[in-house]
């Protein structure tokens, strides 16, 4: 009895412990987790910086635009091919198997899409003050993500929902599984449209000014909106009105101007950032070191090592780099003389001691180039994280693209415009627009070349403007004219294909969508 | 004959019940040193009745004339006496060596090895011995068929990779690893002169342990006293020295000048230099090592305990102390009975080691730049400083002598390892146990970056100093309570019935400083410590981010299971296990698991048929089939954690600390994540023949591994790409191992004086992916070259694991006609002319057009070797004598295939000598593609002229030994002393180009890429053995 009596407790020992094993694995994390968020005002803004972080993989973008131009050869190394991807993309050749560069930036624009949605997603979770500002500015985040995306891969994926009566991106993230379901839109100039959307609503909400610099205003806002109008003129011609209205609003509202004198000397300076005539800009430091594991946790800017002249260079105030985005004599041609944007822009290398890089030029882009200043402050790894932020839209930029605007819709201020932006890089009116120069379309286009020579936008503009063939075919006849020892290479463009960039083949393959997004054309 | 006996007893025990009883009284000692051996059972045949031996190993017994008293003890061959007259009858207990009595060690309790039903194998303390290794691991390498280890890097106290049948996951392949029952999941913290036996469990009889024991078990158990017998002490010590085992053939700088020349098309080099500097023979240094083992043990009558301390110290063949190790190990093992039913054993183990590391494996290692820099460079300058590497075109290629020197970075470890159980006996059949084991480890890493200039655009060049230490705390421990009831029913039916649970609960803590030059402007190390440094330490975690939970881990586990054993008169055996294991890494819909296994075995040697066989000794035919739950993936992935880097800057900070921090979502969760299962079938046969002096071993297994859980590549629109955040766990495919395990040993005596044993053991493994869960219908991983983004590696149904995906090549481009013949043929989808084969040029090599579309596209990319070994092989041969003894042992691996990815494909980057016999000209080569410079088919694509064969034969370990004569060391108190000679990793028989075919890298998809693996020394050592 005894025994039995023993037994029997025994196994209801046993018992109760089997039960109390299961709740020992329910293990609580520590930390937020996504679903159970945004329950304060604070959650809010944390779930923002999140989003305002992929800005600063921008890099990449702004990188390789600048070397897919007619403007900017690839350079790097004299005779190996340092980052080859970026050659393939110099001449052209790049293929949807070309995996680096094309394939970062579609990862990180999407990414960036998908911590705005995040917000978007949970944005009537909770109500508090000041809510509208920070969705507005999620909105333009999101829009300005896509818009990315766009611009590289034109007709790009997107989830879609009807909100009223309009069609918009859906405020969702893109969750695992729907990259199975989700559609390419039915052209470039749809995605354009829902862009546009994410946009009017966003300048609803954005304020004239913000309390901190890096915020996004109701005339960044407007200024990209303006922006896409004018690219979705190319598709629709009744949009170059809408882009002058934008643009003109953000012109008229007096918050920005440009810099003049002294300060218009050091716009691409430290002291110059966030300055009058920023109308956003991207910001990098450099007081958190940086690593080659993960380069894009960095806060700091990859493109001043990658620009600057390579060893043995030892320039007073820039640092020594790897030597890509070579300018070349073209680009330097282009600045007429007197134009104080010569000085500004290129970094001339005439008895200077350097290595050559492959494709040697001559020039450097000095926009972006690290100081030394900025080096003795600098923490981690040497190469990677530069303070120097991006303009992103220079008011500058918006000035022309209004210009543009009113050029292409019948609008009576282009060549006022021009002429603002002409009259501060040659410190008087002498070099107005008139008519004698020829069509005022056509130099508005060659004020952009020299204005935003070195920011990326130049291919872009060419394509946008029908004018790419050309402006490759009198590159290819610039290089038949060059000594093949240097290296030059023709670019191998072409129409209905190099517009836009291949999806990566690797990135259809995993969304199971080689058959229903397909490939770009040409590709 | 034994079931004559066996009938015979019955009967006469029958008859005999109603005889006279004896008094038999008498003592049991050790034939090993004649002591009394306590607690030896005593037994009456056929009768529920019997005693045991005292501590004095006597015992007193009542039996009747004719009875069989059986007398039995672990470690002993167990004596029947037929009882006559005496009334005395004494016993001297042999121990055994018969295989068969070995006693192993099956997860929470022990069998002897007659009555396993499993794969399992035993590696004793003898054999660890002879093979002298620093690390456990180097003591399975060739010893247990169908265990493969593997290392990433040679340096001294670096882990090393074991892989029991195969690679069956592309998670985690790591076996579970139990050390007095505790889970370690780290070796290096183990001395092995402390373990008396390894037991590696390698079927699904080791889903015993559940969870975790998907890719098998290994059992060690340290060393401990026996109770009753005198302190004793053991030193083992050895001095050795070593060596790299291979050198690289490298380009000499005549060579290499006219490859330079040649490579770029250009005159670089008007004058070839004779000579230079060989950076291999500079950086390579001879290393000596030094281990000591002191070690005490013994028992009183309620009582054993042993303890020891060991200490290793050991430095690189690189950078000498710079690659350096030390290790200083306690232990202490203590079992007392309380009473005779309650009994209580704990162990600890202290471990404290030091290492320093130099960068390895891959662009930025000290190796990679001593094989890439170029060699007409000297080693000083003018002024006796270091060369700088002032020539743009070796990218990021340094001298690596300043770099070792500038290279200051150690980790410490300490770690506590206990276990604590008891055993209580009750009614006769009934123990239960509880046992706590418990682990405690603070790593410190420390780091000095100096200033350093090693020539202009160098990324190692600093100008701002950094002390960097960073800390981790893991505390683990485990709970395991189990009711045994073993009992033998109408003597024929022996059941042993196993019910428990158990809890795990593992977890950890960063923390960490980085500080920013050192005060007063030094760049001394000396004065390294973040509290010197100017810049205010920013810690490694910001306040933000440990809130969001970025700097601690915790999992755990909860697992109920059975087992019952049974055998029939030991002939026919049959074991089954259910085990419940639930796991914190599942959401609430998938926590629980349910895994059975069964097996089965017959002792055929046992039946009458064979019982008088002269030849066979023994023979058993066993048979098992389970499915164990695997759960290591990352923790919470089922749910989506705020814990992605998500910091934007407000453009005016002037510390890291005042950055904008926010929340960004971390690695992607799948709510749906489901244990991963592996379906394990067994078959074998366990043979021994002409009295046990050969043995063999014979197991064939399919493991079919399900759900595989892996982070997979996924699509870019999801986001992964973000900072912070990866790939989403699914459960994504099926890979089958089947593979068949041989091991056959020899051992006997020629005469008195000459004994010998020898082994061999051979495994097959084939590796096949049945299905993946993709849906592109492969996942990839493993990167080929610097910046290039080719991936090399995929798993993929119908090909191994991981095999290389890349061109395949059919010699190379002879002349331009040649060329042009094949581009007059090629035309893309819109009827246009293109390029054949876009870039190639006379004299690069020649691809093949697999899908025959008459044109090289990346569709034209296929399966071009895999890094798993087809076959394994392992050799082992030892003789005493007299007192001299010797044991050598080999391994070799087929089949399996590496990457040649060591090389800089910079202009003076060098090159092996294989590019000697390059193509210059039509006709001189059709292997060695020409010497190109930048962008090139040749070098920056992935084709089978990198991957090469890594099959290799290595002679692991010679010793000779010389064991004194009793006569000569009793004077001086001696109860043994041995000397000897040993020799490790004494040479590998290859064809591989690269410093180390054993070598292995990365995870299953994107292992077998060379970077420059640290190669593993051979080492030569003088060493001494003292008992007394």
């Amino acid at each position: 009895m005894k025994n039995i009596f023993k037994i029997t407790s025994l196994f209801i020992a046993f018992a109760a412990l089997t039960t109390a094993c299961d709740d020992y694995v329910e293990v609580e994390p520590i930390g937020p987790v996504s679903d159970n968020y945004f329950n304060s005002q604070e959650e809010y803004e944390s779930a923002l910086i999140g989003a305002y972080d992929m800005l600063q993989a921008t890099f990449w973008n702004v990188l390789t635009g600048m070397i897919a131009s007619d403007d900017i050869v690839a350079g790097g190394d004299s005779s190996n091919y340092d980052q080859p991807t970026l050659q393939d993309i110099d001449q052209m050749v790049h293929t949807q198997s070309s995996n680096n560069q094309i394939r970062d930036i579609w990862n990180l624009m999407y990414a960036g899409m998908n911590r705005a949605n995040y917000i978007l997603e949970f944005q009537n979770k909770l109500d508090f003050d000041g809510k509208e500002n920070i969705i507005a500015q999620a909105y333009f985040l999101r829009a300005y993500y896509a818009f990315e995306l766009a611009k590289w891969y034109g007709n790009i994926p997107l989830l879609t929902e009807t909100r009223g009566e309009t069609t918009r991106i859906a405020n969702k993230r893109i969750l695992f599984g729907d990259q199975y379901v989700i559609k390419r839109a039915k052209d470039v100039a749809a995605v354009y449209t829902l862009i546009e959307e994410d946009l009017k609503e966003a300048i609803q909400n954005l304020p004239v000014a913000q309390d901190e610099s890096y915020k996004v205003t109701k005339g960044a806002a407007q200024a990209l909106l303006g922006k896409i109008y004018l690219y979705h003129g190319t598709f629709d011609d009744t949009k170059f009105a809408a882009a002058a209205t934008e643009l003109d609003a953000v012109i008229n509202s007096g918050a920005y101007s440009l810099a003049q004198g002294a300060k218009f000397q050091e716009i691409w300076d430290l002291e110059g950032e966030n300055g009058s005539g920023s109308v956003f800009e991207v910001q990098y430091t450099s007081v958190e070191g940086a690593g080659w594991g993960c380069i894009i946790c960095s806060e700091g800017n990859y493109i001043p090592k990658f620009t600057a002249p390579r060893s043995p260079y030892n320039g007073n105030k820039y640092i020594a780099g790897w030597g890509f985005s070579l300018p070349t004599q073209m680009l330097v041609d282009a600045f007429k003389d007197g134009d104080a944007r010569k000085e500004l822009s290129i970094l001339d290398m005439a008895g200077e001691n350097y290595s050559e890089s492959r494709g040697n030029t001559g020039y450097f882009n000095k926009k972006y180039l690290g100081t030394k200043a900025n080096d003795a402050t600098r923490t981690g790894s040497d190469p990677l994280n530069y303070t120097n932020n991006y303009r992103a839209i220079r008011y500058a930029d918006v000035l022309l693209m209004s210009a543009e605007a009113h050029a292409e819709s019948g609008g009576t201020k282009a060549a006022d415009y021009l002429n603002e932006v002409r009259a501060r890089a040659f410190g008087n009116n002498s070099e107005d627009y008139t008519a004698a120069e020829g069509d005022l379309l056509e130099a508005i286009y060659n004020e952009r070349r020299v204005e935003l020579s070195g920011e990326g936008h130049r291919f872009f503009d060419l394509v946008r403007t029908n004018k790419a063939k050309a402006a490759f075919g009198t590159f290819n006849a610039w290089v038949a004219t060059q000594d093949e020892e240097i290296g030059h290479m023709p670019v191998q463009y072409k129409d209905n294909k190099n517009e836009i960039f291949p999806i990566p083949l690797v990135e259809l393959e995993l969304a199971n969508a080689v058959d229903t997004w397909g490939q770009n054309a040409g590709y | 004959m034994k079931i004559r006996l066996l009938l015979f007893l019955f009967v006469s025990s029958t008859l005999t019940m109603y005889s006279q009883q004896n008094q038999v009284t008498g003592t049991v000692l050790s034939s090993e040193d004649n002591s009394p051996i306590p607690q030896v059972n005593v037994l009456l045949k056929g009768q529920n009745s019997g005693t045991s031996t005292d501590f004095d190993g006597n015992y007193q017994i009542s039996a009747d004339k004719g009875a069989v008293l059986v007398f039995s003890y672990i470690g002993f061959e167990t004596q029947e006496v037929i009882l006559a007259d005496q009334k005395s009858i004494h016993i001297i207990l042999e121990p055994n060596t018969a295989a068969l009595e070995e006693i192993v060690v099956v997860g929470y309790g022990t069998q002897r090895k007659k009555e396993v039903t499993g794969a399992v194998a035993v590696v004793g303390s003898e054999a660890i011995e002879k093979l002298n290794p620093q690390r456990v691991e180097q003591a399975l390498q060739g010893q247990v068929a169908g265990v493969n280890i593997t290392s990433s890097s040679g340096s001294p106290g670096s882990g090393a990779n074991i892989r029991i049948r195969g690679i069956s996951t592309n998670g985690d392949s790591r076996p579970l690893i139990l050390v007095d029952g505790n889970v370690i999941e780290d070796l290096s913290a183990i001395n092995p002169n402390d373990i008396k036996s390894v037991n590696v469990l390698k079927d699904a009889t080791a889903g015993i342990y559940g969870v975790r024991a998907a890719n098998g078990v290994i059992l060690i158990v340290t060393k401990s006293g026996r109770k009753d017998s005198p302190l004793k002490f053991t030193v083992d010590s050895f001095y050795g020295f070593q060596q790299t085992a291979s050198y690289l053939d490298l380009m000499k700088p005549y060579d290499f000048a006219q490859y330079v020349n040649d490579a770029s098309g250009k005159t670089k080099y008007t004058v070839y230099p004779e000579t230079g500097t060989d950076w291999q023979k500079e950086v390579f240094q001879t290393a000596p090592m030094l281990s000591t083992n002191v070690s005490a043990s013994g028992g009183t009558e309620k009582s054993a305990y042993s303890f020891g301390v060991s200490y290793l110290d050991q430095e690189g063949i690189v950078g000498l102390d710079k690659s350096g190790y030390s290790r200083l190990t306690s232990r202490l093992s203590y079992q007392y009975d309380l009473t005779d039913d309650l009994k209580l054993s704990t162990t600890a183990i202290y471990t404290h080691s030091e290492k320093n590391n130099l960068p390895e494996n891959g662009i930025g290692a000290v190796l990679y730049n001593a094989v890439n820099l170029n060699p007409d460079l000297a080693v000083y300058d003018q002024n006796g400083e270091y060369s700088l590497v002032k020539d743009i075109k070796q990218i990021e290629i340094i001298n690596p002598l300043a770099q070792i020197e500038n290279t200051h970075n150690k980790s410490i470890v300490d770690k506590i390892s206990a276990t604590f159980g008891v055993d209580y006996t009750f009614l006769e059949n009934f123990k239960v146990s509880s046992k706590f084991q418990m682990n405690h480890a603070v790593v410190l890493d420390d780091t000095f970056l100096p200033n350093a200039y090693y020539g202009p655009g160098k990324g190692n060049n600093r100008t701002t100093n950094e002390v960097i230490d960073f800390g981790a705390v893991y505390d683990d421990y485990t709970w395991d309570n189990y009711i045994t009831y073993t009992n033998t029913f109408n003597e024929d039916h022996n059941l042993n019935v196993l019910l428990g649970t158990s809890i795990f609960n593992t977890e950890g803590l960063y923390y960490g400083a980085i500080g920013r030059q050192l005060k007063d402007g030094s760049n001394s190390v000396a004065d390294a410590t973040i509290e010197n440094t100017e810049g205010i330490g920013s810690p490694r975690f910001q306040p933000e981010s440990i809130a969001l939970g970025a700097n601690v881990f915790q999992s755990r586990l909860a697992s109920v299971f059975a087992r019952f054993q049974y055998n029939y008169q030991g002939k026919y055996l049959l074991s089954g296990v259910v085990r419940r294991d639930g796991s914190s890494k599942f959401g609430p819909e998938n926590k629980f698991g349910y895994f059975p296994s069964g097996s089965i075995g017959w002792n055929v040697s046992e039946e009458d048929f064979l019982q008088n066989s002269s030849w066979l000794s023994s023979l058993k035919l066993r048979a098992s089939y389970g499915i164990i739950g695997n759960d290591r993936i990352r923790d919470f992935v089922f749910l989506s954690r705020l814990n992605g880097e998500a910091v934007y800057s407000s453009n005016d900070e002037v510390e890291e600390a005042d950055l904008l921090r926010g929340v960004a979502e971390g690695g992607l969760s799948n709510p749906e994540v489901r244990w991963e299962k592996q379906k394990t079938a067994n078959i074998g046969l366990d043979a021994a023949f002409l009295d046990n002096r050969i043995n063999i071993t014979v197991d064939a297994y399919t493991k079919e591994t399900e759900d595989l859980l892996i982070a997979p590549q996924v699509s870019g629109v999801l986001g992964a790409s973000a900072p912070g955040s990866s790939a989403p766990f699914v459960n994504a495919g099926t890979v089958q191992n089947k593979g068949l395990e041989f091991r056959i040993a020899y051992a006997d005596n020629i005469g008195e004086d000459f004994k010998f044993n020898t082994s061999f053991n051979i495994s097959t493994n084939e590796n096949e992916v049945l299905f993946v869960e993709s849906e592109n219908g492969f996942q990839q991983g493993g990167e080929y070259g610097v910046g290039l983004g080719i991936i090399t590696s995929r798993m993929e149904a119908g090909h191994p694991i991981g095999y290389f995906y890349g061109y395949e090549t059919d010699g190379l481009y002879q002349n331009q006609a040649e060329i042009d013949a094949l581009d007059a043929l090629a035309f893309d989808e819109d009827g246009e002319s293109i390029k054949y084969h876009s870039g190639a040029e006379p004299g690069d090599l020649k691809f093949v057009d697999t899908n025959g579309d008459g044109k090289i596209t990346e569709e034209d990319k296929t399966n071009i070797g895999d890094p798993i070994a087809d076959m394994t092989m392992g050799f082992n041969l030892g003789f005493n004598y007299r007192n001299i003894d010797f044991s050598a042992s080999a391994f070799a691996s087929l089949g399996g295939d590496m990457v040649r990815d060591y090389e800089r494909k910079d202009t003076y980057a060098n090159r092996g000598t294989y590019m000697l016999d390059r193509w210059t000209g039509e006709g001189t080569s059709n292997t060695v593609p020409r010497a190109t410079s930048g962008k090139s088919i040749n070098t920056d694509e992935f084709s089978d002229f990198l991957v090469e064969d890594a099959s290799f034969l290595r002679i692991q370990n010679i010793q000779v030994g010389y064991t004194f004569d009793q006569y000569m060391i009793e004077e001086i108190g001696m109860e043994k002393v041995r000397v000897y000679i040993s020799a490790n990793n004494v040479h590998t028989f290859t064809n591989y180009q690269g410093y180390d075919p054993s070598a292995s890298s990365g995870s299953p998809i994107g292992a077998g890429i060379d970077k420059g693996f640290y190669p593993v020394a051979a080492t030569y050592m003088l060493g001494l053995n003292l008992k007394f």
